[in-house]
């Protein structure tokens, strides 16, 4: 069931809302219970066939994260180990299968010949699902999760505004609020301020990116059927897919918040208006940001920090320190960050991009901050960058981000070379093929979906003074926008949210296409 | 008269981040204050420090480090001490 659809809007969730309250003023344990029953109901409504798969997964991590919680709280260093390892060899196993079997299978097939494979279909949310338990693992071993009951556990791992794409959310963040006594409580400012995110949200989603999806689409698909493209349509390919995905995704995430907090419960931020960044490094921690600090804490960080201090205590030379402490864990992280987001060579590609892009930031800001640094030892005046140089560092940004989606976007690496020919201009500036593609309508879309992007507060801005989300006051000075309006439950507040649902839900008539992050 | 470990945190964050001497750190100073405090640089720090204090820390820890006042905790712990 999508967030942006009838059955949804006025099916499931209001009877969602209207069973878990109920319950709840009866008593905590039985909302608790209602609202679990509802997700893993919204799970099967998808493929009832893998909601055992889904069941067995929470059982599993509950039964592990159990025996870890207690190694832990004894002192059993050695067990606490062992438990976790077994635990995330089979959560990765499971992942591992039903994600990549394909993969692995096809490219031995090409190589050696045999190992023939029927096709392994992914089930929804494996991917989302099974980073979170893995979280929940780990914060079991070091200490950050406490035992709880079966329910709250279930509870957590199922919460259907999170379930199937993310906020990937910790322990901490998402438990003490289930335990605690407002949980289940009607507070009427908790349903105003997560109606208002999910509206803004969905019009993000229903009108902004599926709007987009319409042109994508067959600018794709022609890069696939005609093998060449003009300037014109490559760019329109790249500019199109990047607000589609930007809106679809982060749309999406604005619409998880608010639904959780018509729930009474605050997630953390997803996005923070990333393309607003000035640098890849903050472009990274401001997209999908629960999956990356999950990769930054258990992949690159686990990884960067022997190696630092390996080329520390050995006295490395630049290049050698460099490539222990930077190269090898962004490579690393970001591999697998293409890897997890799909079984295929673009992800690979994609994600060796964006370790190139982030490693060459980091060179180039060591090499300014020892200049700057010899300056000011010399006591003389340290450069601030100019207004000029500013602009540049954020369109090299906003381009290099613009030119690596266009891999992630398309079916084979060889589909994505053509566009990026199309780009470079090698193949004309306009191709007969492309015209019927290239309307009035596509550059009048681009134009305003820029302009809400580099102007507009995003979702929490807008809602910053209702604390938005779990995370809000590490963010709320962060990437301000050129226009400032916060939202207030006055008449314009009152208007606003009201035209905003009304024209999201007029656009899902016009049908919906599936969220991008549903596919990974 | 020794210094105290919040001096000896300011000094390496220095040599670290691009930072002016005389900027104000304190114990809620954390990454939100300063700009270039991210995984990356953060490791870089966790390092220096280990070197200058003759400690480790654990994988959990340096996670869990938010603020200038975590970091002067953990490393006291460690070092066994509020002024050495």
């Amino acid at each position: 069931m999508l967030f942006s659809s009838f059955p949804f809007i006025f099916g499931f969730l209001p009877l969602a809302l209207l069973l878990t309250y109920g319950a709840g003023r009866w008593s905590r344990v039985a909302a608790k219970l209602v609202l679990t029953l509802l997700s893993l109901g919204f799970y099967a409504w998808w493929r009832p066939i893998y909601l055992p798969l889904l069941i067995g997964s929470i059982l599993f991590n509950y039964f592990v994260g159990a025996q870890i919680q207690r190694a832990y709280a004894s002192d059993h260093g050695g067990k606490v180990k062992w438990w976790l390892i077994f635990g995330l060899v089979v959560d990765v196993s499971l992942l591992g299968w039903f994600k990549y079997a394909n993969f692995f299978a096809d490219n031995l097939h090409i190589l050696f010949g045999g190992f023939d494979l029927p096709k392994v279909i992914l089930p929804l949310a494996i991917s989302f699902f099974t980073f979170q338990k893995i979280a929940y693992l780990v914060d079991s071993a070091q200490g950050d999760a406490k035992p709880m009951s079966l329910l709250d556990f279930a509870l957590f791992a199922s919460f259907f505004p999170q379930l199937i794409s993310g906020p990937i959310v910790h322990y901490k963040e998402m438990v003490p609020q289930i335990q605690g006594r407002p949980f289940a409580r009607w507070i009427p400012r908790n349903m105003m301020i997560g109606l208002v995110m999910f509206s803004i949200g969905l019009f993000k989603k229903a009108v902004i990116a599926d709007t987009f999806a319409l042109q994508v689409n067959p600018l794709y698909a022609e890069a696939t059927k005609v093998g060449a493209m003009g300037f014109v349509a490559a760019w329109a390919a790249a500019l199109t897919y990047m607000l589609q995905l930007y809106f679809d995704f982060s749309g999406y995430s604005d619409m998880a918040i608010g639904l959780a907090r018509m729930l009474g419960i605050k997630l953390p931020l997803n996005f923070h208006s990333p393309l607003r960044a000035g640098s890849i490094i903050e472009f990274w921690r401001r997209w999908h940001m629960t999956l990356q600090r999950f990769l930054t804490a258990y992949v690159f960080q686990p990884i960067a920090l022997p190696l630092t201090r390996l080329a520390a205590r050995r006295d490395y030379g630049m290049t050698a320190s460099t490539l222990a402490g930077v190269v090898a864990p962004t490579v690393t992280t970001f591999l697998i960050s293409g890897f997890w987001h799909g079984a295929g060579w673009t992800f690979i590609v994609w994600g060796l991009m964006h370790a190139v892009y982030v490693t060459t930031n980091e060179l180039w800001r060591g090499r300014r901050n020892r200049r700057r640094r010899a300056l000011r030892k010399l006591k003389k005046p340290v450069p601030e960058p100019q207004r000029a140089e500013i602009l540049f560092f954020h369109l090299l940004t906003l381009f290099v981000v613009i030119v690596a989606e266009v891999m992630f976007r398309a079916h084979t690496v060889s589909d994505a070379l053509t566009i990026w020919k199309g780009m470079a201009g090698t193949q004309g500036w306009i191709n007969s093929a492309d015209v019927p593609n290239i309307s009035f309508w596509l550059w009048l879309t681009i134009l305003p979906g820029a302009a809400v992007i580099f102007l507009m507060p995003n979702t929490q801005q807008i809602m910053g003074r209702f604390d938005p989300a779990y995370n809000w006051r590490d963010w709320k000075d962060t990437a301000r926008a050129p226009l400032h309006w916060t939202w207030r439950p006055n008449f314009l507040g009152i208007v606003f949210a009201g035209v905003t649902l009304f024209i999201g839900v007029m656009f899902v008539q016009r049908g919906q296409a599936v969220f991008l992050y549903f596919n990974f | 008269m020794p210094e105290s470990t919040l001096e000896a945190i300011k000094e390496t964050m220095v040599d670290i981040f691009d930072i002016d001497d005389d900027v104000a750190i304190g114990p809620d100073t954390s990454a939100a204050d300063i700009e270039e405090w991210d995984s990356l640089s953060h490791i870089r720090l966790i390092v220096a420090l280990e070197r200058h204090f003759g400690i480790k820390f654990k994988n959990a820890e340096v996670e869990g480090l938010k603020n200038v006042g975590d970091l002067v905790a953990v490393i006291d712990a460690k070092t066994g001490g509020g002024n050495a």
